[in-house]
């Protein structure tokens, strides 16, 4: 019997093979670009002497000077302190609301491609409602119902990543379901659940590597999006779209610096990070 | 039915769904395989045999439903057993080798982690005692540096060690019933002797019964003390190595021994004491 074979290049084992063999995806100009981005939002307390929360109304909308570099904002904090401080919020959030998509997903993905049947059916129709809503229209919804936070607004990103998560996972374990390997793991009496956790889902793991980086510069513009309406991340915490926000009243004014570097800082990390999940995709998925 | 049987099959018939509809893919196949024996399946590839061997653990493709029949194992009726009980079975009491041990083996996990696994969910052991158990099994399959082994991961072995390696991914729970389907097929002529003698070896110092699926009549002669011929998805012609080979009654399998060059019966040297006729 010639049971069917998996191509060779989906295999987690070629990808981390190709992987070996390309140069480190830190080298590579995105790469540059969000390592300074995270170092600079971890070494933050060091590399400014201002405080990113306090109002300061006597130095308020400074233009760019050598004391503040990205000027001051309608309150008077210091634009360059909090575009900094606003890194860590943006880039915790959306890292932790895209695992913990992948966290619920990915499994039931797994779970839904190996048992096929009307449990997948279920899961899959469930995916699908989750799609359809409006995103925006639903974050109102939920934010107006349990109260805006970061943790809330986390907890709604990752619901929007767990949909999809469970489609690529289960569309990369349908092959594999019909995989020697697996054939010979049920042969060896391996019970359901273990051919689901141990081989099946690290093996559909592939394409969820490629798409991570994709689905943070996604979150990222989402977290920037709601909190721009004022949802999430209230003023005068720290993030970019909240700060957006705070100074878009003032760009008409010709006073433009409070509203575009914390854009600049979103726009910059969105295009570093999906130039490094183009790459991770070349790299992972040929 | 044969009351000496460890594996009977009996009126067989598995459908395969296709483009074109429904076709069935394996006949009414009778084969029964007695307690320690060796029965040989031969045939071409894509006549069943293989369909034929994994509806014995019902381990079918998608595709392929078993239609009718009735397999039992030791009196018991696997084809109706609950899956949390064929689970048992399956690795325990019968174990299957393929022919491609490279595929077959889960490249994100070691091959001595792969084997023990089995061993521990079995026997309820220790993951140190399992672990024991691997590599004094690896060496008994011929691996040269069994620990060392038992520390790579699939895309580091070579077609013969990933074949010794799921061989005692096989036997580790002591089955009683071996299926090796078309085991050394895709290795190297010199290294598919070499791993066809441990399987031998192997097979027969634990007193196993062994269904060998293969397209090699010759080999399958001198190992294995019946036969049966399959052809289309049917059993065509079984018997005694001897009755089939010396007076074959259907054309195909005169065909075969023909083809194979078979001249003059000279049995295995170990097929003698390991399958008693």
């Amino acid at each position: 019997m010639n049971a069917s074979t998996i191509s060779d290049n989906s295999t987690l084992s070629a990808a981390l093979a190709r992987w070996r063999r390309g140069k480190p995806l830190l080298l590579s100009p995105a790469g540059i670009v969000l390592a300074v981005l995270v170092a600079s939002a971890i070494l933050a307390p060091m590399l400014t002497p201002y405080d990113p929360v306090t109002p300061f109304p006597a130095e308020k909308l400074q233009p760019p000077s050598a004391r503040h570099w990205f000027g001051t904002d309608p309150l008077g904090m210091d634009v360059f302190t909090r575009v900094l401080y606003a890194t860590r919020i943006d880039l915790t959030a959306a890292v932790a609301s895209v695992l913990l998509g992948i966290l619920v997903g990915a499994p039931l993905g797994a779970l839904a491609g190996y048992v096929r049947g009307w449990l997948d059916e279920a899961l899959m129709r469930m995916t699908e409602i989750m799609q359809a809503f409006p995103q925006i229209l639903f974050a109102m919804a939920i934010f107006a119902a349990v109260g805006s936070s970061v943790r809330n607004l986390v907890l709604i990103l990752a619901f929007f990543h767990v949909p999809v998560y469970m489609r690529m996972v289960r569309s990369s374990a349908l092959p594999l379901r019909e995989s020697e390997f697996v054939l010979a793991a049920r042969c060896a009496g391996h019970s359901p659940f273990s051919l689901v956790i141990k081989h099946i889902l690290p093996n559909a793991l592939v394409p969820v590597f490629s798409q991570f980086s994709l689905s943070i510069a996604y979150t990222i513009q989402m977290i920037a999006g709601l909190s721009f309406i004022g949802l999430g991340v209230h003023v005068p915490q720290a993030e970019w779209g909240a700060m957006i926000n705070l100074g878009a009243g003032y760009v008409i004014f010709g006073k433009w610096w409070p509203a575009f570097f914390p854009g600049l800082a979103a726009f910059v990390a969105s295009f570093a990070l999906n130039g490094l999940g183009r790459r991770l995709k070349e790299r992972l998925i040929k | 039915m044969d009351a000496s049987a460890i594996l009977s099959v009996e009126e067989l018939t598995v459908e395969m769904k296709g483009k074109s509809g429904i076709s069935p893919a394996v006949r009414n196949a009778t084969l029964s395989v007695r307690s320690g024996a060796w029965l040989g399946l031969v045939g071409e590839s894509g006549s069943g045999k293989s369909l034929l061997a994994l509806s014995i653990l019902r381990l079918l493709p998608r595709a392929a439903t078993m239609v009718s029949g009735k397999i039992s194992y030791q009196g018991r009726d696997l084809s109706k057993m609950k899956e949390a009980e064929l689970a048992k079975v399956r690795g325990r009491e019968i174990s299957v080798v393929f022919q491609n041990a490279l595929t077959a083996l889960n490249p994100l996990f070691t091959a001595g982690e792969q084997v023990a696994d089995v061993y521990q969910f079995h026997q309820q052991a220790s993951a140190h005692e399992a672990r024991e158990r691997v590599v004094a099994l690896f060496g008994a399959m011929g691996l040269s540096d069994p620990e060392n082994t038992a520390r790579m991961y699939p895309h580091q072995l070579s077609g013969g060690m990933a074949q010794r390696v799921m061989l005692a991914m096989a036997l580790i729970c002591a089955p009683r019933l071996l299926i090796a389907d078309d085991p050394t097929s895709t290795l190297d002529a010199t290294i598919q002797a070499q791993v066809l003698d441990v399987l031998v070896d192997q097979v027969s110092r634990r007193k196993m019964s062994m269904l060998l699926i293969s397209r090699d009549v010759r080999l399958v002669s001198a190992l294995c003390s019946t036969i049966a011929v399959m052809k289309a998805g049917e059993i065509v012609e079984s018997g005694t190595v001897g009755e089939v080979l010396d007076s074959p009654s259907h054309p195909y399998t005169v065909q075969l021994i023909v083809d194979a060059g078979i001249k003059e019966r000279r049995p295995f040297r170990r097929a003698q004491e390991a399958a008693p006729r």
